[in-house]
């Protein structure tokens, strides 16, 4: 073995001599001042381990309305950069800068991965929730339709990410992916009191790694298996307690600030199944989202808002690529697709609270995604919305670009 | 089992490169095991065709009769590059595909056994047409495609080749 590395070394250093790269190592040790990243990028050191992307959706929003005037809504929803940097082969860096109608700048990803091993990965940093197929995979050629599903926005929180540490990995030999991280959760009663709400749950305490606090960690799992030709299937968890400013600075032997501060708080088991399927031009999606929230009825009694006890919420897409017909060596691709949802965030209710039959909700959406290349997509749809309270149906038509790069 | 192999070789292309990490190299192990169990395998590096990316080839050899050839390659992912090997018999056809290194975070789904087990069997006849004759993966659609279609370009050019004598 020795002997076989000293070989190996001599054989080394000689072809670096040769090939003259003996004198470029000597130089850069010597004489060559550390580069901050600019200069890296600039002189190309770097450029082999730095990766650029982009992301842009931009959306034309029209409620149609019979007996009354509609204002639209022409929005570049999203631009988001995408840069990554590998240290070496086990070393890398991720991050998502987002600017969302234009003008609202955040950070989505930033995480630092380290790989011992394809089956064994650690994570520490922003990341992103794996709950459901969006959340994670929320570019917008990945998906049919200007918007993306109302499920994903009002019972998962998509973009829906918080700093926290974990591992994942994958078993290439059973087609397995596994996610478990230790997050940050939701800001349930924040500076200005209850975030929380009926309608669209924890939306609004995303604390989007915005100086987020933390009083009570949480646990994020997701499981894919892609086993079977054209078929993938997740199931993930997520649970733990939302936060509180009440914790901070709370005396231990203060019992009724404690009992205020545990009102301020709400128990979240989220579970959640999805299959993806494509094949020969078909594409079909299914998802189920089941929420179980502790503790609502102290809460909404203590911050006088809304919030169900359970939800619950599913959508099932198809849709099917035309010039698969025609002719497949195309690249562009033309796919009609339909997409029905079912979500209700009130299906469960505690305490006294009534449920709200406004929040069981019905979206169809009829639609066509056009794509110029797999990167590049024109989408038009038109969307019917309905709720169990009302027997009026708003619609709505909409179009947009999309792009990935 | 015993793998002789030309460690020398592979090492050396370390400086062009392309160097076989450990885990990466048991994967090769591992294939050539499945692909001949009990046969002592020896690598003999050969030149490979210019243009595909391709880092390094071996012709398969046990006891000086060639049982095939081994190509070990890179393609981009969409925001780095994988590593990956084809083991094709004396005809070129594929016996047998493995992504050695997968980089990025997203895509990684291409390095299933069951997915690269499309490969199997197929030779410069055939499509490697992504939602035709290889059914993909969602959420690592375009790994797929790109692997697809540089194995497609390899196994086209190393035939071509082979009508022409080179090999």
């Amino acid at each position: 073995m020795k002997i076989r590395q000293i070989i190996l070394s001599g054989i080394v250093i000689l072809a670096s001599v040769v090939t003259g790269n003996a004198q470029v190592t000597s130089t850069d040790s010597v004489s060559l001042a550390p580069l901050n990243a600019i200069n890296n990028v600039l002189q190309g050191y770097a450029s082999r381990n730095i990766s650029l992307g982009a992301y842009a959706q931009i959306d034309y929003n029209q409620p149609l309305a019979a007996n009354e005037y509609s204002i639209g809504k022409m929005d570049v929803h999203r631009f988001v950069m995408f840069m990554g940097y590998q240290f070496n082969d086990k070393t890398q860096f991720v991050t998502e800068v987002e600017f969302e109608h234009v003008s609202e700048v955040y950070v989505e990803q930033a995480f630092l991965n380290y790989s011992f091993d394809p089956r064994l990965n650690f994570r520490a940093g922003l990341l992103l929730i794996p709950m459901g197929i969006i959340n994670e995979y929320h570019e917008p050629t990945t998906y049919y339709g200007v918007e993306r599903p109302n499920l994903e926005g009002n019972l998962i929180p998509t973009t829906w990410r918080e700093i926290g540490a974990g591992f994942s990995g994958s078993f290439p030999s059973s087609s397995l992916r596994y996610q478990v991280y230790l997050v940050n959760g939701f800001s349930g009663y924040g500076a200005s009191g209850a975030t929380f709400r009926g309608s669209d749950a924890f939306r609004k305490g995303r604390q989007k790694a915005a100086e987020s606090y933390i009083s009570s960690p949480n646990l994020s799992m997701k499981i894919d298996y892609y086993g079977i030709p054209g078929l993938k299937v997740g199931l993930s968890g997520y649970t733990g307690k939302s936060q509180s400013v009440l914790f901070k600075g709370l005396r231990k032997d203060d019992e009724m600030a404690s009992y205020r501060a545990d009102s301020s708080v709400v128990h979240i088991t989220m579970m959640g199944l999805d299959a993806r399927y494509q094949n020969k031009g078909i594409v079909a999606r299914a998802q189920l989202i089941s929420a179980i929230i502790g503790n609502t009825d102290q809460y909404n009694a203590f911050s006088g808002t809304d919030l169900g006890s359970q939800m619950m919420g599913y959508y099932v897409e198809a849709g099917y690529d035309v010039f698969h017909l025609v002719n497949r060596q195309m690249q562009h691709k033309c796919v009609p697709f339909i997409r029905y949802e079912r979500y209700d965030t009130h299906q469960g209710v505690a305490g006294s609270l009534t449920e709200n039959l406004a929040y069981d909700r019905t979206d169809i959406t009829l639609g066509v995604n056009y794509f110029l290349t797999p990167g590049a997509v024109l989408k038009g749809d038109y969307q019917v919305f309905s709720n169990q309270s009302s027997p009026v149906k708003a619609k709505q038509l909409n179009f947009g670009v999309g792009i990935w790069f | 089992m015993l793998v002789v192999c030309s460690f020398i070789l592979i090492s050396f292309t370390g400086i062009n490169d392309f160097e076989l990490s450990k885990s990466a190299w048991k994967k090769v192990e591992k294939s050539m095991n499945d692909l001949w169990p009990g046969f002592p395998v020896d690598t003999v590096g050969i030149g490979a065709p210019e243009g595909l990316d391709i880092k390094k080839m071996y012709q398969l050899q046990h006891e000086q009769a060639a049982l095939g050839y081994m190509v070990f390659g890179d393609a981009p992912s969409r925001y780095d590059r994988f590593d990956f090997m084809i083991i094709y018999d004396m005809d070129f056809n594929i016996l047998n595909t493995n992504i050695l290194v997968y980089r990025e975070n997203y895509g990684g789904e291409i390095s299933s056994k069951r997915w690269l087990g499309q490969f199997e069997g197929k030779n410069y006849k055939d499509k490697f047409k992504l939602d035709d004759d290889i059914v993909g993966i969602s959420g690592a659609t375009m790994s797929c495609r790109i692997a697809s279609e540089k194995f497609k370009r390899i196994t086209v050019k190393l035939h071509e080749m082979k009508v022409q004598g080179k090999y």
